[in-house]
């Protein structure tokens, strides 16, 4: 594709620019903010994002409380996930043995798990947990429910990433590594990891969507306390649209971040698995 | 003796849980630094074979030989070419020769010393850091030649190693072979079904045929390498096994009638 990259970027723009545009016609034409509000006051809650907003807390604080518990949540779903996934996908026991229970429980969405997380899990928070009474830091607002309840946003994707990994490579980098001398272990270590790699990945990036796509649910539960989420349905009790807007725009914006973030620190591995012939 | 195969049978169970008796009673023996064809049509055990010997699979009956130890599954010691690419894609390409002396735990410059010697071998030095998709089919057959000769094997079995490659790079790759093998001394088992093939490297070819696999026949080829395509001896040679596997191939399907 040829064209620069200010082309490409002003490309992108248009269809914003166009839906800007309709909105604050639509706007100044309804003349009802509690419906839709006109883009400057929107843009002015951008302009602050360290000032109270509706008595939650300031934007920034709102959004660091979501990412935190999605940090988490996402944390113990990897750390436990790949190497049970591993596992199933190499010694066919551990396959048959969790299978059933997996293919049950991954059709219940994490919201499900919500009132199970709060009648279990309380309202203890990391805080709590490290024997602080109350901290009047962030750690008060990530609560183990919540970070329960992301566990199986992010837990299923990579999990069956996993396995999927190393059940699919080709049994021809298998069979050369024996003839090289590769015993079982060595095999594992050096050829089937490095090949499920690439599927490891795409588990984790999708894992880290449903996690963001979850904690914004999550925190529009009862029993949350505070997030991006608990910003948006406050402020709709409220009639603000202007900050339900605004954390739209914000929920948007750090998903995408957070997907290229992740997609920049593994950029080297999956390279070869596109190119493979 | 490079390699000794004993009385070696193999079956299979298909899907369908029939029996298949794949080889029957293969008898051989190969001289150390031998190159020793085996042609035969589609079918007929050849592969099979080739993956007892290096303990891929494991006989049903009979035992086979590597430098007169006896061979287990999954635990010999020897040079293999796929048919197919089999290099490691997330492995550069001296990494990839260097493989099986990594698996040896030998140190980082000296695998890399004896890596780059392969490579020159082959005629690949410039292809140190390049990935495998990066190169071409010849190429990356030529990198899983060294790769396999990296661990000194007592024998390299190659199993229709240039079968998906184009007349003349086939040709170019016949000739690195033999120039691979002159200087290396190792021995060779190769397997083919291009009759012209088998002829210009062997020094012997086993024709193999039937259901299941059997030895049919077996030829010294007595030409002086490098052996010309168009000689009188070498068309001889071509027919004659031609002929046989023809035979073979008559033999079968009229049986199966």
């Amino acid at each position: 594709m040829k064209g620069s990259r200010f082309k490409t970027l002003l490309a992108g723009l248009l269809l914003p620019i166009l839906i800007l545009s309709i909105w604050e016609t639509l706007a100044i034409r309804l003349q009802n903010p509690s419906i839709l509000p006109r883009v400057e006051k929107v843009v002015n809650r951008f302009l602050h994002p360290f000032s109270d907003v509706l008595g939650t807390g300031s934007l920034a604080f709102n959004l660091v409380v979501s990412i935190f518990r999605v940090f988490w949540g996402f944390l113990f779903a990897s750390v436990i996930a790949i190497p049970l996934g591993l596992l199933m996908g190499t010694i066919r026991f551990f396959h048959d043995f969790f299978k059933p229970l997996i293919e049950m429980l991954r059709q219940l969405c994490p919201i499900a798990w919500i009132p199970f997380a709060l009648a279990v899990f309380k309202t203890y928070s990391v805080g709590s947990i490290l024997g602080l009474r109350y901290t009047a830091t962030i750690l008060d607002h990530v609560q183990l429910g919540m970070i329960f309840v992301l566990f199986w946003g992010g837990f299923f994707p990579i999990l069956l990433n996993a396995i999927h990994g190393v059940v699919n490579v080709r049994n021809i980098y298998i069979e050369a590594a024996h003839t090289l001398g590769a015993n079982q272990q060595q095999v594992f270590k050096k050829v089937i990891l490095p090949a499920a790699l690439p599927s490891i990945v795409t588990g984790l990036r999708v894992g880290l969507g449903i996690c963001w796509f979850v904690i914004i649910a999550a925190e529009m539960m009862p029993g949350s306390d505070a997030g991006i989420g608990y910003l948006i349905i406050h402020a709709y009790d409220l009639a603000e649209m202007d900050v339900i807007i605004c954390g739209m725009i914000l929920i948007g914006i750090i998903g995408a971040l957070l997907s290229k973030g992740l997609e920049s620190i593994f950029k080297q591995i999956p390279s070869w698995q596109a190119k493979e012939r | 003796m490079a390699v000794r195969v004993v009385a070696v049978g193999k079956n299979f169970i298909t899907e369908k849980k029939e029996n298949i008796k794949a080889l029957d009673k293969i008898t051989f023996a190969q001289e150390k630094e031998e190159i020793l064809c085996i042609v035969g049509p589609t079918g007929c055990g050849k592969t099979t074979l080739l993956r007892l010997i290096a303990g891929l699979d494991s006989p049903s009956e009979g035992e086979i030989y590597i430098d007169d130890k006896k061979t287990e599954k999954n635990n010999v010691l020897i040079g293999f070419v796929f048919q197919q690419y089999s290099l490691f894609p997330w492995r550069n390409v001296i990494n990839n020769v260097a493989f099986g002396l990594e698996i040896k735990g030998v140190a980082q410059k000296e695998r890399y010393k004896r890596g780059r010697e392969l490579l020159q071998l082959v005629g690949l030095e410039k292809y140190i850091n390049a990935y495998p998709y990066e190169l071409s089919g010849g190429m990356q057959q030529r990198v899983a030649i060294a790769r396999a000769l990296a661990i000194n094997p007592e024998t390299l079995l190659m199993d229709e190693p240039f079968g998906a490659l184009d007349e003349k790079t086939r040709y170019y790759l016949q000739d690195e072979l033999i120039n691979i093998w002159q200087k290396q001394k190792s021995s060779i088992i190769f397997v083919t079904h291009n009759i012209d093939e088998a002829i210009y490297l062997g020094d012997r070819i086993m024709i193999m045929g039937g259901q299941p696999g059997k030895i049919i026949k077996e030829v010294m080829i007595n030409i002086e390498r490098p052996r010309a395509r168009n000689s009188k001896a070498f068309l001889d040679y071509h027919l004659f096994i031609r002929e046989t596997i023809e035979d073979v191939i008559e033999k079968q399907t009229k049986e199966e009638k």
